[in-house]
């Protein structure tokens, strides 16, 4: 049974820690250093959030690994194209991401560590792996925390009422909805940067598309 | 996905797991991949010797054309399984009333995490690699290894340890756990097929039936790996127990091949064949165990199934807790032979194992 707490305070975390970026005055700017870095960050966290929201639904297809790998490589474009927009729109925000992104690997990172002497065969690798994890959620973190909390209780449904949905399969509708929650918190980030920008400038990908 | 290419091994070497009389009935195969064998080394180093006991108690009663074969698959969980009360209460096979020998009718165990307690385990060495204990719900009666349940049954038996079952040190020795194969009929041929290392040391056994009319089926009992590391589940996306399922089918074919069974080998891998799977094959073969499958459509079983593809339909009941787990597959050969399909299913009770024993009927043809 899911508990009702986890996705509260999920939210409210995030909501905490999106606080300063809401806050921000209009007219903000980026700088080309600052869609670099953004643009990095949400190519990891895009990737890392492919990852994780495919894991489940492509290990249960004939392609298996090359769906993750596919997923993956689809999140970090995406991550990659939205991290760069808000950066080149927004130095803050730039900053803000990466800021929450740290907290995240930091509490990743902290969890697989008091994981260490307990789980059998787990390994520092597992810790970082792990952080690595925390960073791309808390780089999205109200995206995440909304999308998992959604998954979580549309898989707990569906393993209820649907024969044969499973378990394994609930647990995978509530990672691909941390992950889909995640990627569209890049993108929820790009159209705040558009707009603290001043005027929603038109942003060019490839093809012009005006937030 | 990382190599899963196998091929055939020597045994000796320091890996006590394979070494001794017994190792030398086996045909070993291995990963080719180099970081696998470092890996299945050090763990190979923490176990004892595999056991082969080819005849059971009683001869000359051969399965005839049209006699069923009864094959449970079963992870026995360690000691916690009761192997004695499943035989008594759902093959009706008494191991204690000398009455109910011979069998009034023949079966086959297909077991994974069966153990052997022995001082031929031996201890634990520099480099070698141990993993815990496994917990195991307390329970009446005898907990006895795999070696005492056959010699106490009089039944044939194939072993293979993967692991040590934890470091503990005991009077009567140390413990290991691995796949094993029961049976009331001789085993022949035995095969013992080291999965890559994914979580653990997994070692798969086979060995071979015949029928009275000198059809042979070869039984594969399978243990996949469980739960990868974090690290390396987001490394390989998950792959893990598909590629142990690819390097089993590989190591099938070698088989096949170094017995001059596939002569006119019907198709090439590297699987999975996908579309261009062979209809029959070089030898019957049942295949059965835990394969640790989440559900149903798992990639892992995606890729078996098509290499078995006349296995009887898979079903979705949890044998372990939720998780439909446990299965049993099957491949004609070019005799025939046919599983009961309405004959498979799932025990009820586990016989205070954390799996539920599968069960199905098979035939040679007549």
């Amino acid at each position: 049974m899911l508990s009702t707490r986890a996705p509260i305070i999920t939210l409210l975390a995030g909501a905490l820690l999106s606080g300063p970026a809401a806050a921000r005055a209009q007219h903000a700017t980026g700088s080309t250093g600052a869609a670099l870095a953004a643009g990095g960050l949400g190519l990891a966290a895009g990737a890392t959030l492919g990852v994780v929201g495919s894991i489940v639904p492509c290990s249960q297809t004939l392609p298996g690994p090359r769906c993750v790998r596919a997923a993956a490589l689809a999140g970090a474009g995406y991550g990659l194209v939205f991290g760069a927009v808000v950066g080149a729109n927004d130095s803050d925000a730039a900053a803000d991401a990466w800021r929450n992104a740290g907290i995240g690997a930091a509490a990743g990172l902290a969890v697989g560590a008091a994981l260490t002497p307990f789980v059998q065969r787990w390994t520092w690798y597992d810790a970082v792996a792990l952080g690595g994890v925390g960073a791309a959620v808390g780089s999205s973190p109200v995206g995440a925390g909304i999308g998992f909390a959604a998954g979580g209780v549309a898989g707990l449904v569906l393993w209820r009422t649907v024969p044969g949905f499973g378990p394994a399969n609930a647990g995978g509708v509530a990672l691909a909805g941390l992950a889909i929650g995640g990627l569209a918190g890049w993108f929820a980030q790009a159209v705040d940067a558009a707009d603290a920008h001043g005027g929603r400038p038109p942003v060019t990908f490839g093809l012009s598309l005006t937030f | 996905m990382l190599p899963h290419a196998m091929t055939r091994a020597p045994s000796g070497g320091d890996c006590v797991g394979m070494t001794g009389p017994a190792a030398q009935a086996f045909a070993w195969y291995t990963p080719v991949n180099g970081a696998d064998a470092r890996d299945l080394a050090a763990w190979c180093r923490a176990v004892g010797p595999p056991t082969v006991e080819s005849l059971p108690a009683w001869s000359g009663d051969a399965l005839g054309h049209g006699d069923t074969l009864l094959v449970v698959a079963w992870n026995v969980n360690a000691g916690a399984g009761d192997l004695l009360a499943l035989l008594r209460r759902e093959v009706g096979f008494d191991c204690d009333a000398p009455a109910a020998r011979p069998p009034q009718r023949h079966f086959v165990l297909l077991l994974q995490e069966a153990f052997q307690r022995s001082t031929a385990v031996p201890p634990r060495a520099p480099g070698a690699r141990v993993q815990r204990r496994t917990k195991e719900e307390a329970r009446a009666g005898e907990r006895l290894d795999v070696i005492a349940v056959a010699r106490r049954c009089g039944l044939a038996l194939v072993y293979a340890p993967g692991a040590r079952n934890g470091p503990e040190e005991y009077p009567d020795g140390r413990e290991d756990r691995g796949s094993a194969i029961l049976s009331t009929l001789p085993l022949s041929d035995p095969v013992a097929i080291e999965l890559p290392a994914e979580a653990g040391r997994r070692v798969s056994v086979a060995a071979t039936i015949h029928s009275a009319g000198g059809d042979s089926l070869r039984l594969v009992s399978v243990h996949l790996a469980t739960l990868p590391r974090l690290w390396r589940i987001l490394r390989t996306g998950n792959s893990s127990r598909a590629r142990q399922a690819l390097a089993l089918l590989d190591a099938l074919t070698e088989v096949e091949t170094a017995r001059g069974e596939n002569s006119a080998r019907p198709v090439e891998p590297p699987w999975p064949c996908e579309t261009t799977c062979p209809r029959d094959f070089p030898i019957a073969t049942l295949l059965a165990g835990d394969l640790n499958t989440w559900s149903i459509q798992e990639t892992a079983l995606r890729y078996l199934l098509a290499a078995f593809p006349q296995s009887p339909p898979v079903s979705a009941e949890g044998t372990r807790g939720a998780f439909p787990t446990d299965h049993v597959l099957y491949r004609r050969g070019p005799n025939g032979g046919e599983l009961v399909v309405s004959s498979y299913q799932r025990i009820a009770d586990a016989y205070s194992s954390d799996h539920h024993a599968v069960v199905v009927r098979f035939r040679f043809s007549p």
